[in-house]
């Protein structure tokens, strides 16, 4: 029985894989850091993924689908939750990402209040005199929901490929959102759905995160899991150099394209030899393709997994702000193996179309080809 | 002479080069299964083309070859490689083995389209390169072996899938007389112990007492028949 197309030259890619390593590893490495910069754009403008659940929020698609944070919680199963976490109440709501001169900020914008409003109060607000840092909460929402100065609340939030951290906070005031900026941690987050809620501290003026980050665990011992931020820039300047930026470190995409490219090409030419070999012993033009789209696909899927791996890492490690959900980071993999098939098409295509007389005479090779049709003369 | 098991049918093979010049020109041959079929001719005379349409590697422009009842040109690319692959072996005048493999993954090369069984496969090369006198260099790379054991390699591997037919274009070109009369030697061992059909191409007079007939071309064309 022949052996499928797949497997025959699955063992001569391996091999040629270890004998050059040093280039493929370079390969992933690129694969890798294109995509760590997904992961990083990602961070930037976790608010796309948010208006992405915007829309699909209408759809009403079924659990799993919408479980991330968006699925409206239904009565029982809050009841079950509050039952489970001992907790008093829980409210429905949306977090939202914002990237300020100190780092980048959440708030809970609780069911009902269009949170583009709250981002433009967030973004223009005023820090307050230096005082207590406690929780504040906006004014109105407090007064709606009962809630009191005293009041202890839980503040659960989970950056995502990393375990859910819960911690109780003591409200001590309530600010009106329009006129007074939130002091010190802003982000409130109701516990909707276990392991998918968020929070984040966020500090004053003057005061250094890690001032911030002791502080919090000193008082509440709660982990500060992104005080270490390092960017302490004006708001304006990090705006309008972030997304750019996280755009521009895309542009690595290009690298890794021209990478695979010069490696399938050099690694073409390096064999023209060994590809007529290969073809004279009966290796057919699909397999010839399959040998190098194995190769350059290794390499690719070692760089994905690495770069999955130290992006997770750091995001774990509060580096990263965020980790994208799931179907963002299957659509950077497939983006990236895009990159890599066709960057490579070119080199694969001569290779496979070459006959073994080309490559052992070192002829020419046509990229465009006619049949020639045998006749009688 | 029993069933023909190759057949040339009228081949005509030319090459654009300021003129139409054919290399092969109206060529008709027929070889039977267990024969010893010598080509020989002045350089020019289009031998290794005549080869390379008979082993697939190129497209006449008229004519037909037939193999075991196949016909090449109704045949695509990847037909005439699964012909190649089960059909024909392939020995080439720079023996042209894979550098990074040792004998023994050279000859398995074109079992391992064909089989699964690594055992199996492994067994056979290796009895492969005891029937050529490699055995104890089977973990050898071709770059620490001489001409004559890479030849030997090559012969091998070409009858790895014991294929109908092995074409040897200029087996004995590389190599000093006394390595070439025993790869000539293989390979009438080869024929008359295997009974495997040989055509070969080569200049050598050595090829010629062993062949069964031998074949003379001049301009495109076979000029006499021995």
């Amino acid at each position: 029985m022949e052996r499928t197309r797949m497997l025959e030259v699955a063992p001569l890619a391996a091999a040629n894989v270890r004998r050059h390593r040093t280039a493929y590893l370079l390969l992933a490495a690129l694969v890798g850091a294109g995509v760590l910069s997904f992961f990083a754009h990602a961070s930037f403008v976790q608010t796309t993924g948010e208006q992405f659940k915007e829309w699909v929020r209408p759809l009403r698609l079924p659990w799993p689908v919408m479980a991330w944070g968006q699925r409206p919680l239904p009565h029982d199963l809050a009841e079950d939750f509050l039952q489970d976490r001992q907790m008093q109440r829980a409210w429905l709501g949306t977090i939202l990402w914002v990237n300020t001169s100190r780092g980048q900020a959440c708030l809970w914008a609780w069911e009902g209040e269009p949170w583009e409003t709250i981002a433009k109060t967030l973004v223009r607000g005023r820090v307050p005199a230096p005082g207590a840092p406690e929780v504040l909460v906006d004014a109105g929402w407090a007064d709606r929901m009962g809630i009191k100065p005293g009041d202890e609340m839980i503040i659960s939030y989970l950056v995502p490929g990393t375990r859910l951290r819960r911690f109780a906070v003591t409200v001590v005031g309530a600010v009106q959102l329009d006129t007074d900026f939130p002091a010190h941690i802003f982000a409130i987050s109701a516990p909707f759905l276990p392991g998918r809620n968020a929070a984040c501290a966020y500090p004053r003026e003057g005061l250094h995160p890690r001032a911030l980050a002791e502080h919090l665990e000193r008082r509440y011992g709660l982990v500060a899991w992104h005080a270490e931020t390092p960017y302490y820039l004006a708001d304006t300047l990090i705006r309008a150099v972030s997304y750019p930026g996280a755009d521009a470190l895309r542009l690595l995409y290009l690298f890794v394209g021209a990478g695979a490219f010069t490696l399938a090409l050099l690694s073409f030419l390096d064999r023209r030899r060994e590809v007529a070999i290969l073809k004279a012993v009966g290796v057919d033009n699909r397999s010839t393709a399959l040998l190098f789209l194995w190769e350059i696909g290794l390499a690719g899927l070692v760089g994905l997994l690495a770069g999955g791996v130290t992006a997770h890492g750091l995001a774990r490690a509060g580096l990263l702000w965020s980790v994208p959900p799931w179907w963002e980071q299957l659509y950077g993999a497939a983006v990236t193996l895009l990159v890599l098939t066709l960057a490579v098409a070119l080199p694969v295509g001569f290779a496979s179309q070459a006959t073994v007389n080309e490559l052992l005479q070192e002829r020419r090779i046509p990229l465009f080809r006619q049949r020639v049709v045998p006749h009688r003369r | 002479m029993s069933e023909p098991i190759l057949r040339a049918i009228n081949l005509t093979k030319s090459f654009f080069l300021g003129e139409t010049i054919y290399a092969v020109n109206d060529v008709s041959l027929a070889v039977a299964a267990g024969e010893f079929v010598v080509i020989t001719g002045p350089s020019g005379s289009g031998k290794s083309t005549l080869l390379s349409l008979l082993g697939g590697l190129d497209r006449p422009i008229s004519g037909e070859v037939v193999l075991a009842g196949h016909r090449y040109s109704k045949l695509s690319e990847n037909g005439l490689a699964l012909l190649r692959r089960r059909h024909i072996g392939y020995v080439f005048q720079f023996f042209n083995l894979i550098n990074h493999l040792t004998a023994v993954e050279n000859v398995s090369l074109p079992m391992r389209l064909v089989m699964r069984n690594r055992r199996e496969i492994r067994e056979r090369a290796e009895y492969l390169l005891e029937t050529v006198g490699l055995a104890g260099r089977r973990d050898h790379r071709p770059t620490q072996l001489s001409g004559g054991e890479q030849q030997r390699v090559a012969i091998a591997r070409a009858l790895a899938n014991e294929p109908k037919v092995v074409l040897a274009d200029e087996p004995t070109g590389n190599l000093d007389s006394k390595t070439s009369a025993g790869i000539a030697e293989l390979f009438k061992r080869l024929n008359e112990e295997h009974g495997q059909t040989f055509v070969v191409i080569s200049h050598d007079d050595m090829f010629h007492e062993y062949a069964d007939r031998v074949v003379y071309m001049r301009d495109g064309r076979i000029e006499k028949v021995v």
